[in-house]
């Protein structure tokens, strides 16, 4: 099978997934103890006012064609609109996901810098000091709660020394229009410099802090992962042909030990757009996270009725992606 | 061409040091296949990667290794990866874990290739390429193709061709047919010794199966316990072994007579190569052992241009040996 009709065979098997996510959705949310209108009239309502809340939500309706609806909407776009604000559930989430993705991006560079650099150099010493270290770093960082070492991170170089802020995006003083929201990018390409700084500023400590936990993960993977490679035939060979360690090290050992390590990356990957829910309210980061917790506190289900999708909806599009970075990386994947 | 003396390969092991290579001397001539054999553990295979100093990083390796003269065993690792595939090539035991799975055919040779010399054209490096796999018997519009497409015997073929690419002065294999069924291990030792004669290379064939090297070998060294117990032309191997160790060896090839259906083996057990005796190590399994052959170890006697290292041949030897 060609790449192409891998590609095409990966996107096509994604749309029943889809479809079956959307549906379970749905009928969890249904099961869910809670009442919408309940949590909208705080229950002091009286009947006709509940009856008639009842009827614009659609809730009088056969729980089949309320399925329908749902899936119709869904297709048009239309995700529903907030009881919390009154808002659509879409454009509420567009404006939290660019937060989390530029928080996200930033720890994942930490954290897959990290993983792969130190884990290929602690495989290749293997039981030398910069591997022996590795695993006491990854074991540690394993063990801390995000939380904890978030507030660490805040009281040594926030509060003590002062040299970043502890929470929030940007701050207030600077002015900064959004453009694509990733407001490192927007200040760039407004070469606003004040502003690249300010948000680097912010973004530095919630990014390594959740940046460092993921890296404890990837670190013992990508270690284990090469050690194992290292004690293959074909490295061994390679040396016999004299090529470099350098090369044996990124080439043989490490391209091989990514396989497995790809899809629980794209993973991890996908899981953090959804929201570092602890990271983000530790920093008062104001991504999906802290929006999703905060709506559920509120019930105000369409909002988190279309955030669960989003999120399907972004799971299933990084689960392609990773599939296809793995098919590029192992050829016997798309044979 | 290679001139081995007095090589010793010491492991560090959590039960002491392991002396898997113990004081070897050989010699491989221009052209010339020397067939290393002995049973597992006798450190035929150490003997082998330590040619090329591809040993753990505990090994400790003394003795002199020379390769036309220059010494391999004083080199840098730096110094060895230059002579590593260039001079000295190596083909593995299985070739099916031996060529890496996520690299196309052509890019385990350009590697080589481009990593031996480093300002070589492309297309003069896939020339190269293509003219290797030809030699081994592989269609050349193979080479964008991946190990997994290829069955055991081609993909032996592919390391032969691999190791051959740079057109090297030396060849050890190891054990290159142990993996594969009879059928290829018949082709593949054809090819070897095809391409030997094509090439004008040396080789080190190192085996357990006698087998194996008796229509390869120009000479056979006998290795048992750490130690070349013999060493000696083809032969003078199959029909004049001195040894007792190579007599048993050869007494324990089953043979297809149909009235003799038992197999032969050599009763007891290889030594401990942590603790090895101090007198001759076959001693305790022979069963022309003397006194002399446990207190003291015995030297390299020459017997009709045979090597042997054995007390039986004290008084007998002949020429300088």
């Amino acid at each position: 099978m060609s790449l192409k009709q891998y590609i095409i065979t990966r996107i096509i098997l994604a749309v029943p997934m889809l479809f079956v996510i959307l549906t379970i959705i749905f009928f969890i949310l249904r099961i869910m103890p809670g009442d919408p209108v309940a949590a909208i009239l705080g229950g002091k309502a009286s009947i006709e006012v509940i009856n008639k809340l009842r009827h614009e939500l659609g809730l009088d309706k056969p729980l089949w064609l309320q399925y329908l609806d749902y899936l119709k909407n869904l297709f048009k776009g239309d995700f529903g609109k907030s009881t919390l604000t009154g808002r659509p559930v879409l454009s509420e989430v567009m404006d939290k996901f660019p937060a989390t993705v530029e928080l996200t991006l930033f720890a994942f560079v930490i954290a897959v810098t990290i993983g792969i650099f130190w884990g290929a150099e602690a495989a290749r010493k293997k039981d030398k000091a910069v591997d022996v270290s590795a695993r006491v770093f990854a074991i540690l960082l394993y063990a801390i709660p995000v939380f904890w070492l978030g507030l660490m991170m805040q009281l040594i170089f926030g509060s003590y020394l002062r040299w970043f802020p502890v929470g929030g995006r940007i701050s207030a003083f600077v002015d900064l229009k959004p453009i694509t929201g990733l407001y490192l990018i927007d200040s760039l390409i407004q070469g606003n410099w004040e502003a690249f700084i300010d948000v680097l500023k912010h973004l530095i400590l919630p990014g390594l802090t959740l940046g460092l936990v993921i890296s404890s993960i990837f670190l013992r993977m990508v270690r284990n992962n090469a050690v194992l490679m290292y004690g293959q035939d074909f490295v061994k060979a390679a040396r016999a042909r004299g090529i470099r360690e350098k090369d044996i090290k990124y080439k043989h050992a490490l391209k091989n030990a990514l396989v497995p390590i790809m899809t629980m990356m794209g993973l991890q990957f996908a899981l953090l757009l959804g929201g570092a829910v602890l990271t983000e309210t530790t920093f008062s980061w104001p991504g999906m996270g802290s929006f999703l917790v905060l709506r559920i506190r509120y019930r105000d289900f369409p909002a988190i009725q279309g955030t669960v999708v989003f999120f399907a909806f972004i799971i299933i599009v990084v689960s392609i992606i990773v599939d296809i970075v793995n098919a590029l990386i192992d050829p016997r994947i798309r044979y | 061409m290679l001139k081995i003396e007095d090589l010793k390969i010491y492991y560090e092991s959590k039960k002491g040091l392991v002396k898997a290579v113990d004081g070897v001397s050989i010699e491989v001539g221009e052209q010339e296949t020397i067939g290393l054999v002995g049973e597992s553990g006798s450190g035929k295979s150490t003997l082998g990667f330590g040619i090329l100093k591809i040993l753990p990083k505990t090994a400790q390796i003394t003795g002199r290794i020379l390769l036309d003269n220059i010494n391999l065993v004083s080199k840098t690792e730096k110094e060895m990866q230059k002579i590593r595939g260039k001079e000295i090539s190596m083909i593995f035991q299985d070739p099916m874990t031996s060529l890496n799975p996520i690299m196309k055919v052509k890019d385990h040779f350009l590697e080589t290739i481009k990593t031996h010399i480093p300002d070589i054209e492309e297309d003069k490096a896939l020339e190269m390429t293509e003219n290797a796999l030809k030699a081994v018997g592989i269609n050349p519009n193979r080479i964008n193709e991946y190990p997994f497409q290829f069955s055991g015997g081609m993909r032996q073929r592919v390391m032969i061709a691999l190791s051959l690419v740079l057109n090297p002065k030396l060849v050890i294999a190891d054990e290159p047919t142990t993996s594969l069924d009879v059928i290829v291990q018949a082709q593949i030792l054809e090819v070897l010794k095809e391409l030997k004669e094509k090439f004008q290379m040396s080789m080190i064939l190192i085996t357990h199966d006698l087998g194996v090297v008796a229509e390869t070998a120009d000479k056979i060294a006998v290795m048992y316990a750490g130690h070349v117990v013999e060493f000696a032309e083809n032969e003078k191997i199959y029909y004049g072994a001195k040894h007792p160790y190579t007599k048993a060896l050869l007494e324990s090839i089953p043979n297809t007579d149909i009235d003799d259906l038992t197999l032969k083996y050599i009763p007891g057990n290889p030594p401990d190569l942590v603790n090895p005796s101090k007198g001759c190590r076959f001693a305790p399994r022979c069963p022309f052992a003397k006194d002399i052959c446990f207190e003291e170890e015995p030297p390299v006697f020459e017997i009709d241009g045979s090597k042997v290292k054995c007390w039986i041949y004290k008084g007998d030897e002949n020429g300088d040996g």
